[in-house]
């Protein structure tokens, strides 16, 4: 599965969206269901809503649960990403349904038609493949792959040699953090981290013989990023996010989430994230983390324009709704 | 749910100290947080001075304008504005050199390779000029130009924005007025005593010198350098920074305007420090900081006065310093906004940007009840970042020299720099690559314009850039600078742009 930066990436390649529609590559997905020790998740990728004056949606929905007192409803509940994602089934219908839509989406790929296209631009653009594996290569004294940089794309590792930690670039070798388990377990992790590593490395190029500190950057990004995934992987895996002893030292930028979002529903951002504040939310949400107050600022509000807001998102929700049962 | 109604619940802040922090708060506080239910009081006294911190500021201050409902055109008349468009640093890298840091890009990346790049390939060639003539807010503040941005992203006038140069004498009685008008209450009075609630520690209330007892749920420390709360009484300790940035006093004075309005701030490094010069619409800011270790008051302050443009306007006045911040800048239920905070010498015009960051991090993050150990936590780690980020920036101006003309240079060329600044200049001088960072006042530009500006030269570009045939290259130069030119000529004279923007005030 491809991130919503599929738009930026693809363009960035040459490889148009409709290319991917017409050959049947890529159906859009709104709200991947990530894995978690609750069960199954649905992490839209746009917000519930906008935020109102600098205010996240959330704070408001929150004043007025509070105030209403239904406790029956569920803040995903308006999430016209999630109406849409379970809507419309597939092809022609869904696709234009998501182009009008102006929500942000994410692509679920054919692998090996995808993987197809890629290498087609590859090799239009001078790459040399070799449909060999990396075992049927000889490794020369030290272990090592001839070339003067072998960068590993996935969890079956080159024989011999030695390797560099995942998310490294170090003595002629640089490893992708898709190498990290929980990437595979993530839907969008292993493409994004792929993407963002190409783009890390040809953002800092420099000759190869004489780039140790190119390769120290590379490497202090790649491994903040991977250390962003692993504290996502971290809120899904564990029993009892909040209860989690452990995090503070293991995952110190994940306790500083959960403890704001506990105490105020806000949520702090590292340098360098891969999921946005709207996927913390829900991921946060899904694990049953529930802020103790909204946001003093949703107050300003009047509460008829409160009223309305919600009623508005609901009809829009329940648009979506009809579109799949007309489908 | 909470909503604010509970019994410990904070619905009154109390500031104590005017001048531009208490006032900007005020302000802040009172419009953003008062529909909300929260009062907000302040207390100064006529008879303690303000420092006035500075007159220069960053662009970010008309997002806060905007927020609380300043008419700019209004605030530029009460507080003598000019328009800013960056700072020139004279004599930092070598003695006879100028660069200006722009409130804006250099160039137009292409290609995906940032501009410098290109700009680096060839600029050891006679004929590619220096960096600046390729950023329209420098080459405007060299032609004394100004036009206020455009919104169309395709436009070169979209390539920069811009900041004010104004009287914080003025300014905070213009803050006052607003802040006053938004509901909030001025008391007259010097606090004499502070009592703290003997079970948690917190601050409880005020008394002043006429016995008036005032108390509150959350106080603002804006008494400056003297912190009168969040030090004098909780006793929170100061992270003293000195070691990399040892300038601690300043001398200042005004003096009557001369020569052309300039849309920008300079900075002129002297034996152990640096002078400023701002100008405004009615007379000039000047000031010298410096290090007492390696120069006297009175030599600091005759190099001050011998740089007058303009006749001296008041007695000079001198202020002490330690560069550094409180260890926590939100104690119990203390927060310290402005001076009392912190402080980081005037050098990028940051001490009105932390004061903002200060006040918008406390309405986000602003408590329903006095049970607010995370949000606290949360306001001291983000303000910490801010301050540390800044303090890199700035040991980078003294840093990166190749003065050796006084014992103070020799000491900041040679001195050992925080890792993370050592780690950024390694990789800038290797390939042009500069290390980038999502949260911290300063991007990847303006690491750009102070390290090329002092002479930190890459030794080669990017390999993209290097591979690329040098006509391609010098043709985009060329057709750069040459459009930046040609912009910035097209710009109305700064002073004219100014008298016609207060005729347009005037008769609105």
């Amino acid at each position: 599965m491809a991130r919503p930066d599929h738009m930026r990436f693809h363009a960035e390649i040459g490889l148009p969206l409709e290319a991917l529609i017409k050959s049947g590559t890529a159906q859009p997905v709104l709200a991947p269901r990530f894995p978690s020790a609750s069960g199954p998740i649905s992490v839209p990728f746009a917000p519930v809503a906008a935020p109102h004056e600098g205010v996240e949606f959330h704070h408001f929905w929150l004043r007025h649960r509070a105030i209403a007192g239904d406790e029956a409803s569920d803040l995903f509940d308006l999430s016209p990403a999630i109406a849409l994602d379970h809507s419309v089934g597939a092809g022609a219908p869904l696709w234009d349904a998501v182009l009008k839509g102006g929500l942000a989406f994410g692509l679920r790929l054919e692998r090996g038609r995808y993987a197809g296209a890629l290498l087609q631009l590859a090799q239009r653009a001078g790459a040399l493949v070799d449909a060999g594996k990396a075992g049927d290569h000889a490794p020369d004294e030290h272990g090592d792959l001839a070339g003067d940089l072998v960068i590993e794309c996935g969890p079956e590792r080159s024989g011999g040699g030695a390797q560099a930690e995942a998310g490294a670039w170090s003595n002629g070798r640089l490893t992708l953090p898709c190498t990290l388990p929980c990437t595979s377990t993530l839907p969008g992790a292993e493409w994004q981290v792929c993407v963002n590593a190409a783009r890390r490395f040809v953002g800092l190029s420099a000759p190869l013989a004489n780039s140790a500190n190119e390769q120290r950057e590379y490497t202090r990004l790649a491994q903040q990023e991977a250390q962003r995934i692993a504290d996502m992987d971290a809120l899904l895996q564990e029993s009892d996010p909040l209860a989690s002893h452990t995090f503070a030292s293991t995952h110190p930028a994940l306790a500083r989430k959960l403890a704001l979002f506990a105490a105020c529903g806000r949520i702090p951002t590292e340098d360098f994230e891969v999921f946005t504040p709207p996927e913390w939310l829900a991921a946060m949400w899904g694990r049953g983390v529930r802020p103790r107050r909204y946001d003093r600022m949703a107050n300003r509000m009047p509460q008829q324009q409160l009223i309305e807001w919600l009623a508005s998102l609901k009809r829009q929700r329940d648009a979506l709704t009809r579109a799949r049962e007309t489908v | 749910m909470r909503g604010g109604e509970a019994a410990d619940g904070i619905d009154h802040v109390v500031i104590v100290g005017g001048g531009t922090a208490g006032w900007m708060t005020a302000a802040g506080l009172a419009h953003m947080l008062g529909p909300t239910g929260v009062k907000v009081t302040l207390i100064e006294s006529e008879a303690i001075g303000v420092v006035g911190v500075g007159e220069a500021t960053l662009p970010h201050i008309k997002a806060f304008n905007d927020t609380i409902g300043i008419d700019e055109a209004e605030f530029m008349a009460a507080t003598s504005a000019t328009f800013k468009l960056g700072i020139e640093f004279v004599d930092w890298g070598r003695k006879g050199d100028s660069y200006i840091h722009p409130f804006g890009e250099f160039g137009l990346p292409n290609e995906g390779v940032a501009f410098h790049h290109y700009w680096r390939k060839f600029a050891d060639q006679p004929g590619t000029g220096d960096l600046d003539q390729y950023s329209l807010p420098v080459v405007a503040c060299r032609k004394a130009r100004f036009q206020p941005p455009s919104e169309d992203p395709r436009s070169v006038l979209s390539t920069y924005r811009y900041a004010y140069q104004f009287d914080t004498l003025q300014y905070a009685p213009f803050m006052r007025a607003h802040a006053e008008k938004s509901g909030v209450k001025r008391i007259e009075g010097k606090v004499v005593d502070v009592a703290l609630d003997p079970e948690n520690g917190r601050v409880r209330d005020l008394t002043l010198e006429n016995g008036q007892v005032i108390a509150g749920d959350l106080f603002v420390d804006c008494t400056g350098f003297f912190g009168l709360l969040i030090e004098r009484h909780l006793q929170t300790g100061y992270d003293d920074w000195s070691e990399w940035l040892p300038a601690d006093r300043a001398v200042a004075v005004p003096c009557q305007s001369a020569g052309p309005l300039l849309p920008y701030t300079r900075a002129t490094a002297h034996e152990a420090g640096w002078s400023w010069r701002i100008p405004l619409q009615h007379r000039t800011g000047n000031g010298h900081v410096y290090s007492s270790r390696f120069l006297s008051d009175d030599a600091a302050c005759d190099t001050l006065l011998a740089g007058l443009e303009g006749e001296r306007l008041a007695d000079p006045r001198f202020l002490r310093f330690v560069t550094g911040k409180r260890r926590k800048l939100w104690n119990r239920n203390v927060v310290a906004i402005g001076l009392s905070g912190g402080f980081l010498e005037p050098l990028e015009s940051t001490s009105i940007y932390l004061i903002q960051e200060g006040i918008s991090k406390l309405v986000e993050l602003f408590p329903q009840t006095q049970d607010c150990a995370v949000e606290t936590r949360e306001y001291n780690h983000w303000m910490d970042l801010q301050f540390e980020r800044i303090r890199d920036f700035l040991i980078l101006h003294y840093h990166a020299t190749m003065r050796d003309d006084s014992d103070f240079w020799n000491h900041m060329r040679t001195m050992r720099v925080p890792d993370t600044l050592e780690a950024r200049l390694d990789l800038f001088r290797a390939h042009g690559h500069v290390s980038a960072y999502d949260h911290g006042l300063f991007l990847v530009p303006s690491w750009i314009a102070v390290l090329i500006g002092q002479g930190v030269m890459p030794d080669a570009c990017d390999a993209r850039v290097a591979n690329l045939p040098d006509d391609h290259v010098r043709q985009h130069l060329a057709g750069l600078r040459g459009h930046m030119d040609k912009a910035a000529n097209n710009m109305e004279d700064h002073a004219a742009f100014l008298g016609r923007y207060a005729a347009i005030s005037g008769a609105a």
